[in-house]
């Protein structure tokens, strides 16, 4: 038992939470769903039930404190079909994170509040790479704050809202061919609202489908700066040093539903399918203030999104008291389409296979974990609008604990 | 659980960490058994590196055909001499009016007019002595590029004399074997190469185009004579079945000489424009101006007055400039009319066009006859004036802008050679089933912006 246990723990420190979602998502809001490749939202295990279903909430059986943190790296390695040399990004990270707390107000009633960070990435490529008049780095950060409410309508049905208040920063830089090393700097932050819905309804005593609803999050760039440098003289008035521009980034929409089935007793299969609206990201424009506003059409990037699909399937079994064993497997359809993949966020279809673990140290104290990997097959296009001919590979490390205590 | 495996755990963990990263095999490249290892450049301005009007280092380094032997190199192409001339300030010809040129410099300031913009200048170093420096004693050369050279000249020992009344071209007796004695043709062939590139007829058309149509500065290759010259050159060539890669002649539609002044450049206010009207009241045909643009006056001896305004369709060379439209009185002063050299007419237009058409028609037929490569630049030029992105760079053949062509109008930068090198690595990739690589040519020289 004792080898079986440190066996999971090593298995905690390979999770890789930046997956599942496809695109930007980053859906490691807990250690437990990323376990089993993110088929949760039939399920009332801790806290992280707030952000995956609301109307799960006021089914826990007590008040929860929650939180976790991953240290994930991401690597994409780029082919030019012209010339055919390979360029990698620099080793870059992300610290995932996730914070929050729900309250049993009464038997009906729930109240929580969480903090994380579901969308993100940062890429740096070297400054020679090929595609240096496209991207050279990008990172997105953002920030969800949601507090929610959850009532239980009666003992097999509940329902949960929550108001989504969303904190972005999204920093870029390329490439200028007007002279050697000139280039523009992007550094915009945005706020964007939206909300998290969601309703379990226990079929039976073995059956619980769930229905979830994340809106669309507009993010607002109302403020970019962008800087350009070392210009040529002659043209220091098309490409000022300093400007402002305005852009919109949406976040989208996933509409989920899902099964979780007691086969025997300790045993549970959940099956998850989300709808990722990404269509609604069809294209990251930068509208200049007066009197820059000719610089509109060079920094124009179509992106046409396209909805996506995943489906998830997961187990967990309660091995013993202390220890819970999970296993997933998810197919995550990506947003992006052949000729429009952009070098900051390329994506591919992926599977996504997830193991992970919770030991209960107390009956109120639990430590998760879980180790998940992703296998994105190569992906090879022609962007309609750079040009960049090539094909692309991504992998990403991630590792974490989360914990939660309920009381 | 002790400490130690918790400590050899995180080791591990880092250890599988630091080790991964994502696989992608670079291309493998190969020359399927085509001998590539002496290559020959057969051309003009373009395959010589010939830009801003003017042959000189820099342009030579990154001509088109420096570029594709860079690339051959990678897949067992061998060295690639080429006749350098000394120093970056060079010298250019023009060959209608049989004088050196000075290479053309850009500058960034106020117009005539008070607007601020970007404007050509010619340089005040003309080169000539580097130019005719012999380097002959180092021949032959794998660039047998000569700038201005027309099918007629291929095989001409006379193209190769030190009397430029006899050669009508400086650019061959500098680097020729042998002045007056060998041809271009002899030169090359004489190097065995295994691996040849022919682009040849650029100035059979265009001497006559860049004239305005001229006939007196330059006229037309008749095309029985272009396909006698094709047809024996290649005859040549292709002896012991050798291999090479053919291109053919773009439209001049597609090159900014010809397209960057529009035919209604006259930009006149209300009463610019009532006073032309006044003096151009009794004009036959009758001329109207209005506020705005207007067709610029030309002059045409088959009109009445021996001057009409231009039609849609027509177009302005390059050399006019804009200065001397806008603040000169050029195409609107009655006494000076835009002359038959500066402009060129819709019929001249089609026969120019007519005349490309029929030489490429020949140049494809000849190509697929003897087992060679052909690259279709009439093609390539018409996608670069539509905007063609390459790695996150659209070129276009928009004048100072596009990136794609230099200083003249005609000539590609050193970013525009490397596509068009890309483009006849393309061709032959696809006729020998060779595997060479591309290049990015976003790393070439471009307008040195001031």
């Amino acid at each position: 038992m004792k080898k079986f246990i440190s066996g999971f723990l090593i298995l905690f420190l390979f999770c890789n939470l930046h997956v599942s979602g496809g695109g930007f998502q980053m859906l490691s809001q807990s250690h437990s769903s990323a376990g089993m490749a993110g088929a949760v939202i039939a399920l009332q295990t801790d806290g992280s039930v707030i952000f995956y279903n609301p109307g799960g909430m006021v089914f826990l059986e007590k008040s929860n404190v929650f939180g976790g943190i991953s240290y994930s790296q991401s690597r994409i390695a780029f082919r030019s079909n012209n010339s055919g040399l390979v360029d990698r990004t620099e080793s870059k990270n992300m610290l995932p994170f996730y914070l929050g707390g729900t309250i049993k107000l009464s038997e009906k009633m729930a109240a929580g509040i969480v903090i994380n960070t579901p969308f993100g990435y940062n890429t740096t490529w070297k400054s020679d790479w090929e595609g240096r008049y496209i991207v050279l780095s990008a990172k997105l950060n953002t920030l969800f704050i949601q507090p929610t409410f959850s009532y239980k309508i009666s003992e097999k049905l509940g329902i949960g809202a929550g108001f989504v208040f969303a904190n972005a920063n999204y920093k870029w830089n390329r490439a200028l061919i007007v002279a050697d090393g000139a280039d523009a700097q992007f550094d915009g932050k945005a706020t964007g609202f939206g909300f998290n819905a969601g309703i379990n309804y226990a079929i039976n005593k073995k059956l619980t489908a769930a229905l979830t609803y994340r809106s669309k999050v507009k993010l607002n760039f109302k403020n970019t700066d962008v800087a350009f440098s070392n210009i040529p003289a002659s043209l220091a008035n098309q490409y000022p040093a300093s400007a402002n521009a305005t852009a919109e980034m949406p976040l989208p929409s996933v509409l989920s539903i899902g099964f979780s089935y007691e086969v025997i007793r300790g045993l549970k299969l959940n099956f998850e399918t989300n709808l990722n609206g990404w269509s609604s990201f069809d294209s990251l424009n930068y509208e200049f203030d007066a009197p820059n506003t000719t610089l509109n059409d060079e920094f124009r990037q179509a992106r046409k999104y396209r909805d996506a699909l995943s489906l998830r399937l997961g187990a967990m079994y309660k091995i013993s008291d202390k220890v819970t064993g999970r296993a997933g497997i998810a197919f995550d359809q990506t947003p992006v389409k052949e000729n429009y993949m952009t070098p900051d966020m390329p994506d591919g279809d992926r599977y996504v296979f997830g193991i992970g673990a919770s030991f209960n140290v107390s009956k109120t104290f639990v430590i998760e974990g879980s180790y998940s990997f992703e296998t994105k097959a190569e992906r090879e296009g022609i962007n309609k609008d750079t040009g960049l001919n090539g094909a692309f590979n991504t992998l990403s490390h991630c590792f974490g604990v989360g914990v939660n205590y309920s009381f | 659980m002790s400490n130690n495996h918790l400590l050899k755990s995180l080791l591990l963990a880092v250890i599988l960490i630091a080790g991964c990263k994502p696989e992608l095999k670079e291309l493998k490249f190969d020359n399927n058994s085509i001998d590539f290892s002496k290559f020959v450049a057969l051309g003009s301005s373009y395959t010589a590196g010939y830009q801003n009007n003017a042959l000189f280092d820099m342009g030579q380094q990154n001509s088109f055909a420096a570029i594709l032997a860079g690339q051959l190199k990678k897949v067992g192409g061998g060295e690639f001499l080429q006749p350098l001339v000394s120093g970056n300030d060079g010298a250019g010809f023009n060959f209608f009016l049989q004088t050196y040129i000075p290479q053309t410099k850009i500058n960034y300031g106020t117009t005539c007019n008070a607007t601020p913009g970007f404007f050509t200048f010619p340089s005040n170093v003309t080169d000539i002595v580097a130019v005719e420096t012999y380097i002959g004693n180092n021949a032959p050369y794998n660039n047998m590029g000569v700038p201005g050279m027309k099918s007629s000249d291929l095989d001409n020992a006379n193209f190769g004399s030190t009397d430029l009344l006899l050669s009508k071209n400086p650019f061959y007796s500098r680097f020729a074997t042998n002045p007056e004695t060998s041809t271009v043709l002899t030169d090359a062939v004489r190097q065995l190469p295994t691996f040849f590139s022919f682009w040849v007829g650029f100035n059979d058309i265009y001497d006559c185009a860049m004239a305005g149509s001229n006939q007196t500065l330059a006229t037309i290759t008749p095309l029985v004579d272009f396909q006698n010259n094709i047809n024996n050159a290649l005859t040549s060539l292709i002896a012991g079945n050798r291999k090479g890669v053919v291109a053919n002649i773009p439209d001049l539609l597609n090159l900014p000489y010809f397209t960057s002044i529009a035919y209604n450049a006259l930009v006149l206010t209300e009463q610019q424009a009532q006073d032309l009207n006044t003096l151009y009241a009794s004009n036959n045909p009758p001329i109207t101006f209005q506020a705005g643009n207007n067709p610029l006056v030309i002059s045409d001896p088959s009109a009445a007055s021996g001057r009409r305004q231009m039609k849609p369709g027509e177009l302005v060379l390059l050399p006019v400039t804009l200065d001397s439209i806008n603040c000169a009185g050029w195409g609107s002063n009655t006494q000076k009319p835009l002359g038959n050299r500066f402009v060129l007419t819709t019929s001249e237009i089609n026969t120019l066009r007519n005349t490309i058409t029929s030489y490429n028609n020949y140049l494809k037929t000849k190509a697929e006859e003897n087992n060679l490569a052909y690259v279709d630049m009439y093609a390539f030029f018409k996608k670069i004036s539509s905007g063609y992105p390459h790695n996150g760079v659209t070129y276009s053949s928009e004048f100072l802008k596009g990136q794609f062509f230099s200083l003249d109008g005609i000539t590609p930068t050193g970013r525009g050679s490397a596509l068009i090198a890309n483009e006849f690595i393309k061709a032959i990739n696809e006729k020998y089933q060779t595997r060479i690589p591309q290049t990015d040519a976003n790393s070439f020289p471009g307008i040195l912006l001031p």
